[in-house]
């Protein structure tokens, strides 16, 4: 009885690393018949037998496809070999919309083949990341597919999958069984040479060109000498950015921030100065910031500063975005400076402003509504973080309806006290940071778009916020669109 | 379900609590592949063993179920002529533990206490 076993999923997300671990741990050899830089050009192969289906002892062939998008077609040539299919996806949050880009064109391809349904599972792969999203939004992205949880790196979770797999499998040749549909005899591929021979004879000429050319791409970044680290000598007197290199107690939180630091860090960038003498970085996902005087001489001076932000980030954690490291890096030519390092997290101009044009008036309003609403209870909430903050829509974001800080922290030797919000000074700062937005985003829609307020508002939303919306839209002079006796009635 | 992890540690336990200990398996029932295995003798293929079990195993459910048996199978025992076998079954029926003792260096009380006594740690 021999399964074919596909280990499918996107670039990197730990397939060959998974059949990597599953080799060891059944004891069996790996087999690549082409690898470039570590990426699968064809498939790698295992062969296991084990396991009994009616009296007859279980081979499986373990393939996995490669993920890169101009090798689609062996990799969709592979999908329709497969008695069960393990989707191996990376945890990381960025990673989703390629997983499910991916699951939606694997699913094309199982549901085209003829006979009882290929059955899936899910390996959601690098779960020791500090980021690893929920397994409920995996579980949203693959409905009806069972999620196994794996760290390939270590082999956890790996031979369970398998497992599962192997009995997926036996479900279809059961079912095969019983249409009188499974094929009987020897498999037409015996071994890896055979599955190459049969992917490279079933390929267009226009294919196998294109295939060759990756080949020679990857095969020529990978004879390129490694670049050079992070931390190089500076080229301008900008400091020397972090990274999950700095000693043992400069960075917090200890193990979480190393490992975010490490994710962070992975893309080189330049520091960059502000007009206030303050340095930012930007990387994709996450933003670096270190105040202007986070400089030290004294790396135990800088210490008592990295302990004063440390308190601080454990203080408001429940109000602040996350995650967030705080690190006390070199800098260069002696001396340290503080870094704070945040997870881009939407703040509500983001939110605001996101796909504008793509919406309508009456959308704006809405919009305008919430974001009011949030900025209104960040008053409360953001007066028990220890410290003062700026209370802007660019430093404010939601969770859930509540309101997060999603701003840099103040300099640690300038911090003030919280100050809490008065309730006469609500109206006020409402008017502010909505008009704010407003200055762009309302000229955005012809005036005549704009429809009554009421016919937007919510019972739930506070007179407060209300107010200043009127009063906003009243300064852009779009006023006279409303019936303030309606609005108020509300 | 527990961890291959987590099967290696209570395999290792089991081991370090008995003397004779030749090799042990958790088997997944249905499919009879090993979800881990060890073995301290190279001729001893647990992957075939396992897989053989597995039909032990689910013959005599059915069996059990033929009989019209409403309880459920706990363990079987095999006595070889040097070896003792036991087959534990999991709690839920899905997954079961083989092992193989020398029968000259162990008895079947210390195999049955030192395999119940670990198996509480996976399920």
């Amino acid at each position: 009885m021999v399964i074919r076993i596909v280990y499918d999923g996107p670039p990197e997300a730990g397939k060959t690393t998974s059949l990597r671990a599953l080799s060891a741990s059944l004891a069996r050899p790996m087999a690549t018949p082409a690898e470039t830089d570590g990426r699968t050009l064809y498939f790698d192969w295992v062969e296991y037998k084990g396991g009994l289906f009616e009296g007859n002892q279980i081979l499986c062939q373990i393939v996995t496809v490669p993920g890169q998008t101009v090798l689609a077609h062996r990799r969709h040539n592979l999908l329709e070999t497969a008695d069960v299919v393990v989707f191996v996806s990376d945890s990381a949050p960025g990673a989703v919309p390629t997983t499910a880009a991916y699951l939606k064109t694997m699913q094309e391809t199982l549901d085209a083949l003829p006979g009882p349904r290929v059955g899936v599972i899910l390996q959601a792969n690098k779960r020791d990341r500090a980021n690893a999203v929920d397994l409920s939004t995996l579980r949203d992205t693959a409905p009806g597919i069972a999620v196994l949880e794996s760290v390939a790196t270590t082999g956890q979770g790996v031979r369970e999958a398998f497992v599962f797999a192997v009995r997926l499998a036996l479900d279809r040749v059961r079912e095969l069984l019983r249409d009188r549909a499974l094929r009987l005899g020897p498999p037409d591929v015996q071994s890896s040479a055979e599955l190459l021979a049969q992917l490279t004879r079933n390929e267009s000429p226009e294919q196998s060109v294109v295939a060759s050319a990756l080949q020679e791409v990857l095969a020529e970044v990978a004879a390129k000498p490694a670049a050079p680290p992070v931390i190089a000598t500076p080229e301008s007197d900008a400091p020397w950015p972090p990274d999950a290199s700095v000693p043992a107690g400069m960075i917090w939180p200890p193990i979480d921030g190393r490992i975010a630091l490490h994710e962070a860090s992975a893309t080189a960038f330049t520091p960059r100065v502000l007009p206030d003498g303050d340095w930012i970085g930007e990387v994709p996902g996450w933003r670096f910031h270190s105040p202007r005087q986070a400089s030290y001489t004294n790396a135990e001076v800088g210490r008592r500063g990295l302990v004063e932000w440390a308190r601080l980030h454990a203080g408001g954690q429940r109000w602040l975005s996350s995650p967030r490291v705080v690190v006390l890096a070199a800098s260069g030519e002696g001396t340290w400076r503080l870094w704070q390092i945040v997870k881009n997290e939407e703040s509500l101009r983001d939110v605001l402003t996101r796909e504008l044009h793509a919406g309508s008036a009456q959308d704006l309003l809405r919009r305008m509504l919430d974001a009011g609403r949030v900025l209104l209870a960040a008053t409360d909430s953001l007066g028990f973080v220890p410290c003062r903050l700026p209370l802007r829509i660019d430093t404010i974001g939601e969770s859930r309806g509540v309101p997060l800080y999603v701003g840099f922290l103040p300099d640690p030797f300038l911090l003030r006290p919280p100050q809490p919000f008065q309730p006469e000074q609500r109206p006020s700062l409402l008017r502010r940071e909505l008009s704010a937005l407003a200055s762009t985003a309302l000229r955005v829609f012809p005036r005549e778009s704009f429809p009554p307020l009421q016919t937007v508002l919510r019972e739930s939303d506070p007179p407060a916020v209300v107010g200043a919306i009127r009063d906003v839209l009243r300064d852009a002079g779009l006023s006279e669109a409303y019936d303030l006796s309606a609005t108020e009635a509300v | 379900m527990s961890t291959e992890k987590q099967y290696e540690e209570m395999i290792a336990k089991i081991e370090a609590d008995m003397s004779g200990f030749i090799a042990a398996s958790v088997v997944d029932l249905e499919s009879g592949m090993t979800l881990t295995a060890k073995s301290l003798r190279s001729d001893f293929d647990l992957a075939v063993a396992s897989a053989y079990n597995s039909e032990l195993v689910k013959q005599k459910l059915k069996i059990m179920k033929s009989l019209g048996l409403k309880t459920h199978l706990e363990d079987i025992l095999l006595t070889l002529g040097d070896q003792i076998h036991l087959i534990k079954i999991f709690p839920g029926g899905h997954t079961f533990l083989y092992l193989a003792a020398e029968r000259a260096n162990t008895n079947l009380a210390i195999v049955r206490n030192s395999v119940n006594k670990n198996l509480a740690a996976v399920i």
